[in-house]
């Protein structure tokens, strides 16, 4: 039995799992949900880089806790290395290099984006391969096929704005809160998804996304439209968008012989996206996995399950190695 | 101060025209410079930035920070590219630590940089972008605003205005 803590500080959130043999959940914590400010009596910011500091001994503590083993039980100690905010990944890295140094157990740096794409099959690990996998949020959007165990391409990404951004943006642009992404799910169902026809960005070219345009295409219609129904306007959006990331995955599948696919990522709990998901599966005859939302949104969860098979394929990682702000997901050979 | 800032208006008439002015930007500018863009969402602020990373030789591909709030890229020297569109007080700009940000040894672009406050460097080259008036052949065509804050712009103000000097008028 190998047990891994995997820490997940690149963002926001402040996160420690611990998982057993790469597969099976042994605990998950996640600083946003549980009731840290009962416990440090204090604001934990929404941009929360530095409060990392002061989340991680705890949230660490907590799923140590959660999953009934000791510091003494691990058999390494993971985490995200990057892509991030830097004073966001060091928080994490720094904890792991010095719980691992402690423990005398190896170091595992891994890459925040490789950590979505294996907690995508985490729910059914047994699933045949080739997957394509739909990794959609607030910072990223990319197409990427699993070829094998630890082999993957990057098939297509944005050029500019990642899709959950965009929900953000025109939340904001239709005088809606934050986050934007469930006010729009939520508003565009009493809306006329035809009513407003917003581009359909690259949809044709390649797998590659652009959402920046369609967020001006909106700004520009309301502004034009000052009295245009806003439930209107976001089911118009939304569709827009869900159109592109649907088309787009089915093209991605066609092209790696995939006969499943995957979505990973926090804009993976829109109810449209879901619902066209698993239309676009059924009529095409492919399964379609979208993990629990635990597993969508950032979590140390993806971070100890990846550092096990990065730790088989290629060792461990030197405690010399630091975070990169800029870390990206390249193919594999 | 206010007696040394430089001021040009420009103005570019599509997208990849504010691409191109950003590239000629992009190719004068020297570690240390900071660029603090402002404008509306969908003004072209990150299409600007595209275009000045561009111009200082970074070859991929430069996406919208806004989520991770600082992207680095590696082109003949370091471009800082950040983004405050998600910091909502004074307290969020030390939680993101604003002050290592904007003094790493990179070319820095700022979005949202009117945010910044009491952290604004000593010299900065500000960049408005404006779009037009709510007419629909209007849509793409930017109003953009130079502004040169401090001694370090003062004395670059010659090659500034010659790189962008196509641009001019409008």
């Amino acid at each position: 039995m190998t047990l891994i803590l995997g820490i997940e500080t690149s963002c926001d959130e402040t996160a420690a799992a611990v998982v057993e043999n790469g597969r099976l959940i042994r605990s998950s914590v996640i600083s946003s949900q549980i009731d840290l400010h009962a416990r440090f009596g204090g604001v934990v910011p929404e941009v929360a880089s530095r409060a990392h500091v002061e989340l991680i001994n705890s949230v660490i503590a907590e799923a140590l806790a959660e999953a009934d083993v000791q510091f003494g039980d691990l058999d390494a100690v993971a985490a995200c290395q990057g892509p991030g905010l830097i004073g966001a990944l060091l928080v994490g890295v720094s904890a792991a290099k010095a719980l691992a140094l402690t423990l005398d157990v190896p170091y595992v740096g891994v890459n925040h984006l490789e950590g979505h794409l294996h907690a995508a099959w985490l729910q059914d690990p047994d699933v045949a391969l080739p997957l394509a996998v739909l990794l959609v949020s607030g910072g990223h959007t990319m197409l990427v096929a699993v070829v094998e165990d630890g082999r993957y391409k990057v098939l297509g990404q944005t050029v500019d704005d990642a899709a959950g951004e965009a929900f953000d943006k025109v939340a904001r642009i239709c005088g809606l809160g934050y986050p934007g992404g469930p006010a729009i799910d939520r508003l565009a169902k009493d809306g006329d998804a035809r009513s407003i026809a917003f581009p359909r960005p690259m949809i044709s070219e390649g797998l590659d996304f652009s959402f920046s345009g369609l967020k001006t295409a909106v700004l520009n219609h309301v502004r034009r439209n000052p009295e245009v129904d806003v439930r209107d306007v976001a089911a118009s959006f939304q569709e827009a968008v869900v159109d592109v990331l649907v088309h787009k995955l089915l093209v991605a599948a066609d092209n790696s012989a995939a006969a499943t696919l995957v979505m990973g990522g926090g804009v993976a709990a829109n109810s449209r996206l879901r619902e066209r998901l698993t239309a676009a599966g059924e009529a095409s005859g492919r399964r379609v996995l979208v993990p629990s939302m635990d597993l969508c949104t950032d979590n140390g969860v993806m971070i100890a399950a990846t550092a096990w098979w990065r730790l088989r394929s290629d060792g461990p990682t030197s405690l010399a190695g630091g975070a990169n702000p800029s870390l990206g997901l390249v193919s594999t050979r | 101060m206010t007696n040394k800032d430089t001021m040009m208006d420009l103005c570019t008439r599509s997208a990849s025209e504010t691409l191109e002015l950003g590239v000629a930007i992009g190719r004068v500018l020297e570690p240390g410079d900071v660029i603090i863009c402002s404008g509306d969402l969908g003004a072209g602020k990150t299409v600007l930035a595209k275009g000045i990373a561009s111009g200082l030789g970074v070859t991929e591909s430069v996406v919208s920070p806004t989520f991770a709030i600082a992207h680095q890229y590696q082109g003949h020297c370091l471009l800082q590219h950040i983004d405050l569109y998600r910091v909502e007080s004074t307290a969020d700009l030390v939680e993101i630590g604003i002050d290592e940000l904007l003094n790493a040894d990179a070319v820095i672009v700022v979005e949202w940089g009117e945010l910044l406050g009491s952290h604004m460097p000593e010299d900065w080259l500000e960049i408005t972008l404006k779009s037009a008036v709510p007419v629909e052949a209007a849509d793409d065509v930017r109003v953009v605003t130079l502004r040169g804050h401090g001694d370090h712009w003062a004395s670059r103000e010659a090659v500034l205005r010659d790189a962008v000097a196509s641009f001019e008028g409008g």
